[in-house]
C-alpha cells in the first residue's frame, strides 16, 4: 500500500498519521487488542474446517479458500439419530434454559431493582447482602444446590437450571438495572402520584418504558451467561437436558480429543450470543431521558 | 375546588426541622404564593399539601377532610413542576390524557380525546401534540406541564416554581397567561416561588416564609405595605428596605429617634402610634430606598448621608451612601442628583416604618397616602376582581 493511499485511507477514519504521531500509537493500540480478541476465534474457525491429520500436520495461518472443509459440522448437525453428539439438542437446551433463566432474572430484577430504588425497608442492607451473592465462585454452591434441587425433583429439568442459574444472574442483573432507574428523575415518579398512580403504575408507565434500554443489556448479559455456564450444566442435567458447553467438553476424552469438532462446536456456541445480541442492541437507543427534566 | 387548610403542621428532615408549625387556610378558588428565599420550607409545605411529603406533625384538611394521611393519588390534586416532570417517552397528547387515564371516573377514549384537543387549543399546543417532550421548547413544555395539571377538575392547582427555567420574556408573558387561566378556572392555586415580582404579580394573597415559620400572610399590598418584622421588609421590595438602629429621645415636647450621627423628628401622628404602642426606647427605623429624598438643606425631618457610589440604571439612579456606619440606598430621579462620591448631603425620609425590640412593627408614617385604607382598597379590589372571572 503506497503512503499517500494509506494516508487517504487514514483521514477517511478520522486519523491524521503524519500530522500527529500520537495516533499511530492509538491504531497499533486497537490492533492489538483486535488481535487479542479475534485470532483465538479465527483459530479455532480454522480448525473447524480442517481434519484431524490437517490440524497435526502444519498448518497454513491462513485458510485455503479452495479447501474448506464442512464435514466437522455436518457431523455434529446430522440427520435422523446416528449421530456423534446432537448439537440441533444441545442449542434447544441451552436455548431454553438460558431463556428461561434471563426471563425469570428480568423479570424479578427490575421490580427489585425499583423497590431498592424507592428504598423500601433496609434495602441499603439487602442491596449489598444481594452481591454477596457473587462473592463466592459458582461452583460453591454446586453440592448444596445438587441437594436442593434433587429434594424439589427438578434435576435434569431445563427450570432447574434456570432457577439455579438465579444465583449468580440476579445480583448482577438488580446491579445493573438499579444503575439505570436510579439516573431517572424521581420528580418523575411524583407526577406520576400527582396524577393519580401508585407504585405499581409508575413500574409500568416510567420506570420499565423508560430503562428499556438497560433491561435489554441486562437481558444480553444474563442470557450470556446461562448460556456459557458448564459447571452446574455437568451435576445438574440429564442426557435430555444436555447444554451446549457439555456438549463441546464431550470430545475432550480420555481417548483423545477431537479438536476439530470441539472447535466446529465451538463455533456454533457462538452464532445465538452473535443473534441475540444484533437483534438487542437495535433496542439500546440511549437518549430516551433527553428532555424528561429540564437540567 | 376546595379549601387547604394546614393546622400545625411541621416537617423534620432528620435533625433539620424544615417547617415549623404552619398554620394556613387558602381560601376556595383563590390563588396563593408561599414566598421566601431558598431552603425558607415553601416547597416542603406544597409537597405536603400534594401528600408527596409526610408531615410530622400536624393536620391538612381539604375543606373539613382530613387528608394528612392520604397518598396523593387520593387527593385529587395536580401540580406543577420547577422541572415540568413531563413522561420523556409519551408524547404532548399522551402525557396530557395520562392523568385521565388514570382517574377513577372512567373516561372513554372520545372523552379523553376531546379534553386533550380542548386543553390543547386553551394552552395554544395543539401543532404539538403529537411530538415527544424533548422536541419542544421551554416555554412549550412548561404548557405541557400546566396542560396536564389542568385536564382534570382537581381540588387545587399546586405550582413548584414552574417559571423559573423560564427566560425572563417567557416569563413574564406566561406569568399573566397563569393569571388568566386562574381567573378562568377559578381552582384553588398553591404557588410556590422566591420571586417577589412573581408573587406580587399573581397571588390574592401572599404567605411570606422564613426558616420553615410563617412570617406574615396577608395581600401583597399588606405584606408590601405593612411588613410585620425588619426580615419581611428587608425581602420584599427591591432595593430592599434601610434600617437604622436608634433611641427615642424626647425633647419640648417633641420625639426624635437618635442614632450616634443621625437625628430624625419622628412625625407628630407617630408618636402618638408609639405611645399608645408603649414602645420601648430601641427602635429600627425602616424606610424604602424610594421613599428617600435628598434635598437641599438639612433640618429635623433629615439626617446626614455620605455618598459611596452612583448607579445610573436609565430610569432611577441607586446611591449608596453611609449613615451612621451603616449602608443605606436611595433611589432618585436620574437628573434629581448630580452629586459627588465622597460628598454629604441630606437625606429626608417621606415615609417612615417603626419596629419594636422585638422587631415587630409598631407603625408606619401615613405622611404619604393613608396605608390603612390602602389595603382596604385592595381587598375590595381583588373580591372585585374575583367577580369578574366569574361572569
Amino acid at each position: 500500500m503506497s503512503t499517500e493511499r494509506l494516508e487517504s485511507l487514514a483521514k477517511r477514519f478520522g486519523f491524521h498519521f503524519l500530522e500527529n504521531p500520537r495516533q499511530i500509537l492509538v491504531v497499533l493500540g486497537i490492533g492489538l487488542v483486535l488481535l487479542w480478541i479475534l485470532l483465538p476465534v479465527y483459530w479455532t474457525l480454522a480448525i473447524s474446517m480442517r481434519t484431524t491429520e490437517e490440524i497435526f500436520g502444519s498448518p497454513d495461518l491462513l485458510l485455503n479458500p479452495a479447501s474448506l472443509n464442512f464435514e466437522n459440522y455436518r457431523i455434529l448437525w446430522p440427520v435422523e439419530d446416528q449421530q456423534v453428539a446432537n448439537f440441533s439438542r444441545f442449542i434447544v437446551n441451552s436455548a431454553i434454559i438460558a431463556t428461561l433463566n434471563a426471563v425469570l432474572t428480568t423479570v424479578l430484577a427490575v421490580p427489585a431493582a425499583y423497590a431498592f430504588r424507592l428504598g423500601v425497608g433496609y434495602s441499603k442492607h439487602i442491596f449489598f447482602w444481594i452481591l454477596t451473592n457473587r462473592m463466592a465462585p459458582p461452583a460453591a454452591f454446586l453440592l448444596p444446590m445438587f441437594l436442593l434441587t434433587s429434594e424439589l425433583n427438578i434435576i435434569g429439568t431445563h427450570w432447574g437450571l434456570a432457577i439455579v442459574y438465579l444465583i449468580f444472574n440476579l445480583p448482577l442483573a438488580i446491579w445493573l438495572v438499579y444503575g439505570i432507574i436510579k439516573a431517572i428523575p424521581e420528580e418523575i415518579d411524583e407526577a406520576v402520584y400527582v396524577d393519580g398512580g401508585n407504585d405499581f403504575t409508575v413500574l409500568k408507565e416510567v420506570i420499565v418504558p423508560l430503562s428499556k434500554p438497560g433491561i435489554a443489556v441486562s437481558f444480553l448479559l444474563v442470557w450470556l451467561f446461562a448460556w456459557n455456564h458448564y459447571a452446574f450444566t455437568l451435576m445438574l442435567s440429564d442426557d435430555s437436558t444436555m447444554t451446549i458447553t457439555q456438549g463441546i467438553a464431550q470430545f475432550f476424552t480420555t481417548v483423545g480429543t477431537s479438536w476439530n469438532l470441539m472447535a466446529a462446536g465451538t463455533m456454533l456456541s457462538m452464532l445465538p450470543g452473535l443473534v441475540l445480541a444484533a437483534i438487542v442492541q437495535k433496542h439500546i437507543v440511549t437518549g430516551l431521558t433527553f428532555g424528561a427534566v429540564k437540567a | 375546588m376546595a379549601q387547604v387548610r394546614l393546622e400545625g403542621v411541621s416537617k423534620s428532615f432528620g435533625d433539620i426541622e424544615a417547617v415549623s408549625d404552619v398554620d394556613l387556610t387558602v381560601e376556595d378558588g383563590e390563588f396563593f404564593v408561599l414566598l421566601g428565599p431558598s431552603g425558607c420550607g415553601k416547597t416542603t409545605t406544597l409537597r405536603m399539601i400534594a401528600g408527596l411529603e409526610r408531615p410530622s406533625e400536624g393536620t391538612i384538611y381539604f375543606d373539613d377532610a382530613d387528608v394528612t394521611d392520604d397518598e396523593p393519588a387520593e387527593r385529587d390534586i395536580s401540580m406543577v413542576f420547577q422541572n415540568y416532570a413531563l413522561y420523556p417517552h409519551k408524547t404532548v397528547r399522551e402525557n396530557l390524557a395520562f392523568p385521565l387515564s388514570l382517574s377513577r371516573r372512567d373516561y372513554s377514549s372520545e372523552e379523553i380525546d376531546s379534553e386533550t384537543e380542548r386543553v390543547a387549543e386553551l394552552l395554544e399546543i395543539t401543532d404539538q401534540l403529537d411530538k415527544h417532550p424533548k422536541n419542544l421548547s421551554g416555554g412549550q413544555q412548561q404548557r405541557v406541564a400546566l396542560g396536564r395539571a389542568m385536564i382534570r377538575e382537581p381540588m387545587a392547582f399546586l405550582m413548584d416554581e414552574p417559571l423559573s427555567n423560564l427566560d425572563a420574556k417567557l416569563r413574564i408573558q406566561m406569568r399573566s397567561e397563569l393569571k388568566r387561566l386562574h381567573r378562568k378556572l377559578g381552582v384553588t392555586t398553591v404557588y410556590v416561588t422566591h420571586d417577589q415580582t412573581e408573587a406580587m404579580s399573581l397571588a390574592d394573597r401572599i404567605c411570606v416564609l422564613n426558616d420553615g415559620r410563617v412570617q406574615q400572610v396577608g395581600t401583597p399590598h399588606e405584606v408590601f405595605s405593612r411588613p410585620r418584622n425588619t426580615w419581611i421588609a428587608g425581602f420584599i421590595g427591591d432595593p430592599p428596605m434601610n434600617f437604622l438602629h436608634g433611641l427615642l429621645e424626647r425633647s419640648d415636647g417633641e420625639v426624635f429617634v437618635a442614632g450616634d450621627a443621625f437625628r430624625y423628628r419622628v412625625p407628630p401622628d407617630v408618636v402618638e402610634e408609639l405611645d399608645a404602642r408603649e414602645v420601648a426606647e430601641d427602635v429600627t427605623l425602616g424606610i424604602r430606598p424610594r421613599d428617600l429624598e435628598v434635598v437641599e438643606d438639612p433640618g429635623q425631618d433629615t439626617f446626614p448621608a455620605t455618598v459611596l457610589t452612583v448607579e445610573p440604571t436609565g430610569e432611577r439612579s441607586i446611591l449608596t451612601a453611609e449613615v451612621d456606619g451603616r449602608e443605606i440606598k436611595i433611589e432618585t430621579e436620574p437628573r434629581e442628583f448630580m452629586g459627588m462620591q465622597g460628598e454629604t448631603i441630606s437625606v429626608h425620609p417621606q415615609k417612615t416604618y417603626y419596629y419594636d425590640e422585638a422587631d415587630q412593627l409598631a407603625t408606619v408614617s401615613s405622611a404619604e397616602g393613608d396605608v390603612v385604607e390602602a389595603v382596604e382598597v385592595t381587598d375590595k379590589h381583588v373580591e372585585e376582581v374575583r367577580k369578574d372571572g366569574d361572569t
